[in-house]
């Protein structure tokens, strides 16, 4: 029984650390295959050690209110979990930044009536100051 | 005997991993044929070997890459944060260029109009400006945080 | 293990092994790729796992070796050993030997990438595309993204063979 306890609390833990905003993580994913989009994944490493220092998703796309309408509301549903949140709004569009600490992740949606753009980064160490 | 337009359908359809099974064979079937154009003699080879239930001695190497060194860059911001994008400088460092480093961007790839690439020679630029506007991004998220504490 | 066997445990023991490889690999799409490969390769060697006690320690097991396989390609961690792969998550001793979890990693590691793999199932035992989903417990689209990058690098292949002929 204490077994079971212990794995069912390590999935539960190990959920909420990779759970990495579910909802815009998820969209991200089904959209890679969308021919109207442009995705694009950056990798960033340390030059001497080759570990990887922060990772950065970007969707693009135009045309599609819906799919900006999808997205906005998966920022509006993470809100309340959200370590830092910064919002800016005018008649033609929203930025949103949401921040989330350990591990450090980075959202921010910038839509206008017919334009969206998602950035998704995780920064897994601080870059060396060595510049 | 289908049209050549279809035919291409269908091999964009099969590189796109969309094809049934049934569509399958009758590319293999097609290929099978020996009057083909020239410049489909590499697809020709390639059904073949699908068809034969992809022989390992068969599939040839892959092209040999050519070893990338992207020398890491560094930047410096001017102006203020909101101007900064607009103002990032490149500097390249001053230390040899010949050495040999870990390409620092492997594992980055584009997708664009359904068509993938992680050739890193031909989306560097993309990358470095994504991962300059993440900088800028991340910097501003800090900003942020240091308000809430 | 039959088909339908497979496709039962793959969608029972999918959660914990994303929580293995999600604890090590800490992006999810690395982890879930770290559990499509185990489900795939495990498939691949359905025939052969009757003879472990339990089959879902060893995807345990399996898992926890990609991740780790995963880490030290990507130069994070070189100082891994095969050691490594085995204590942690690792079931006790009782349920499987070190003899028989060390020979298994080695033949998991000769088998060939999660890509190659799907198109074998494809074109080799000539499986649907949603039962190869159901299989690697992952979505439809996942199945023709994973097709189409694998087969465009064959292409490539036969197109620099053509080149230097």
């Amino acid at each position: 029984m204490k077994r079971l306890l212990i794995i069912v609390a390590m999935v539960a833990i190990a959920a909420i650390e990779c759970q990495a905003q579910e909802r815009i993580d998820e969209l991200l994913n089904r959209e890679l295959n969308g021919g109207t989009t442009v995705y694009r994944m950056a990798v960033k490493r340390d030059a001497e050690s080759g570990e990887i220092i922060k990772r950065v998703r970007e969707l693009r796309s135009t045309g599609n209110r819906a799919l900006s309408k999808e997205f906005l509301e998966a920022f509006d549903a993470e809100r309340e979990s959200a370590d830092g949140w910064e919002e800016n709004r005018n008649s033609n569009a929203r930025q949103i930044t949401a921040v989330w600490t350990n591990p450090k992740r980075i959202y921010t949606i910038i839509a206008t009536g017919s334009t969206l753009a998602v950035y998704a980064q995780t920064i897994y160490r601080e870059e060396r100051d060595d510049k | 005997m289908k049209h050549r337009a279809d035919i291409k359908a269908l091999i964009n359809k099969f590189l796109d991993g969309r094809t049934t099974l049934a569509e399958e064979r009758e590319l293999y079937d097609y290929f099978a044929s020996d009057d083909l154009p020239r410049e489909w003699h590499d697809l020709k080879a390639m059904f073949a070997w699908y068809g034969d239930g992809m022989p390992e001695d068969r599939l040839p190497k892959p092209a040999p890459q050519p070893r990338r060194s992207h020398r890491a860059k560094w930047w410096i911001a001017t102006g203020s944060i909101a101007a900064a994008i607009a103002l990032m400088v490149w500097l390249v460092p001053e230390r040899s260029a010949d050495v040999d480093i870990v390409d620092i961007y492997e594992g980055s790839y584009v997708i664009e109009g359904g068509v993938y690439c992680d050739n890193l020679d031909d989306i560097e630029d993309d990358i470095e400006t994504l991962l300059m506007r993440a900088d800028e991004m991340e910097r501003h998220a800090d900003s942020l945080l240091a308000l809430a504490d | 293990m039959n088909n339908h066997e497979f496709e039962i445990f793959a969608r029972e023991c999918r959660d914990e092994l994303l929580a293995i490889a999600c604890r090590l690999l800490r992006h999810r799409d690395d982890a879930e790729d770290a559990v499509q490969e185990t489900l795939l390769k495990l498939y691949a060697m359905r025939h052969d796992l009757a003879k472990y006690h339990s089959v879902e320690a060893l995807a345990k097991v399996v898992v926890r070796h990609i991740s780790l396989n995963y880490l030290r390609s990507q130069r994070r961690h070189p100082t891994l050993t095969l050691r490594d792969d085995y204590e942690g998550d690792a079931p006790p001793d009782s349920e499987l030997k070190e003899e028989a979890i060390k020979s298994l990693l080695r033949a998991i590691d000769l088998l060939p990438s999660k890509q190659q793999m799907i198109l074998r199932l494809r074109h080799i035992e000539e499986m649907e595309t949603d039962d190869i989903a159901r299989i690697a417990n992952m979505s439809i689209d996942a199945v023709y993204q994973n097709l189409s990058r694998a087969r465009r690098a064959i292409l490539q292949r036969f197109k620099h063979n053509n080149d230097e002929a």
